[in-house]
């Protein structure tokens, strides 16, 4: 897998545990938050964004004002941001997840699951 | 939903780890990811981790996570006889682990829905302890199934 894509999946990750900690529905279900563990948790995202180069971590946040994420899996040829089916050239290229690619719709960065 | 994702061959009935880190990676072990894809959502369940233990109490814990690289809802059940340092919140040994991953995609209430109802089955199975004899994974399955039933 491209270095710089599974950087970007990790932090896709990271982002949606802060949320979710965040979200009432998961608060209320009564798992341990540590508020203070949260600052090393918001580290390791820095840490992510530091090995990340500049210009595709800005897209990354770009994205993520726009949509919510900033990085989306395609399943079954579909981007799951903009569920618009992948062109079939595309759909049938090898190598898939060996470089960073973005949806041909939306722009959101892709991982083919 | 739970019912559903109950299977057979996701159930561990003698698990081997005796940490935290073995027994997420034992967890993993049903589900066949590729390394990488194991190796990413390893990292994100111990993020989880991380900021607070999932391990509820009273023997039981429930490790959880979405991540990018997950095309489906998977829960996997297992059970370890000799209990692991889980860091859980009584600070005693855990038993019996729900690992639940999901995609981001997967809309939040289902997952979340889903997490509610394993927590309350936990809840029940942290007040009985005959669940540690069973050694038939279906049979161990029916028994979850029976007391979902039972709401």
């Amino acid at each position: 897998m491209n270095e710089d894509l599974e950087r970007l999946i990790a932090l896709h990750d990271i982002d949606q545990l802060l949320r979710e900690i965040e979200n009432p529905q998961y608060r209320d279900l009564g798992f341990e938050v540590k508020e203070q563990r949260k600052a090393d948790l918001n580290k390791a995202r820095q840490e992510i964004v530091e090995s990340l180069p500049e210009s595709i971590y800005r897209k990354y946040e770009r994205l993520r004002a726009k949509y919510g994420r900033g990085i989306a899996p395609v399943v079954g040829g579909i981007c799951m941001n903009c569920f618009i089916q992948m062109p079939t050239a595309v759909v049938g290229m090898g190598q898939k997840n060996q470089q960073l690619e973005t949806c041909s719709n939306c722009g959101i960065f892709i991982y083919w699951v | 939903m739970l019912e559903k994702l109950l299977r057979e061959d996701r159930v561990i009935l003698d698990m081997k780890a005796k940490t935290k880190e073995e027994a997420l990676k034992e967890l993993l072990q049903p589900l066949h990811l590729d390394p990488e894809k194991e190796e990413i959502v390893y990292d994100a369940l111990l993020k989880r981790e991380s900021i607070g233990s999932t391990g509820i109490g009273k023997g039981i814990a429930i490790p959880h996570s979405r991540s990018l690289v997950l095309d489906q809802v998977a829960l996997v059940v297992g059970r370890s006889k000799q209990g692991v340092d889980f860091d859980a919140l009584d600070k005693k040994p855990v038993y019996l682990f729900f690992l639940l991953l999901a995609p981001p995609q997967d809309p939040g209430t289902l997952y979340l829905i889903t997490l509610g109802k394993i927590a309350h089955v936990a809840r029940k199975l942290s007040r009985r302890k005959d669940f540690m004899d069973i050694e038939d994974p279906k049979e161990f399955v029916e028994y979850i199934r029976k007391l979902l039933e039972e709401e």
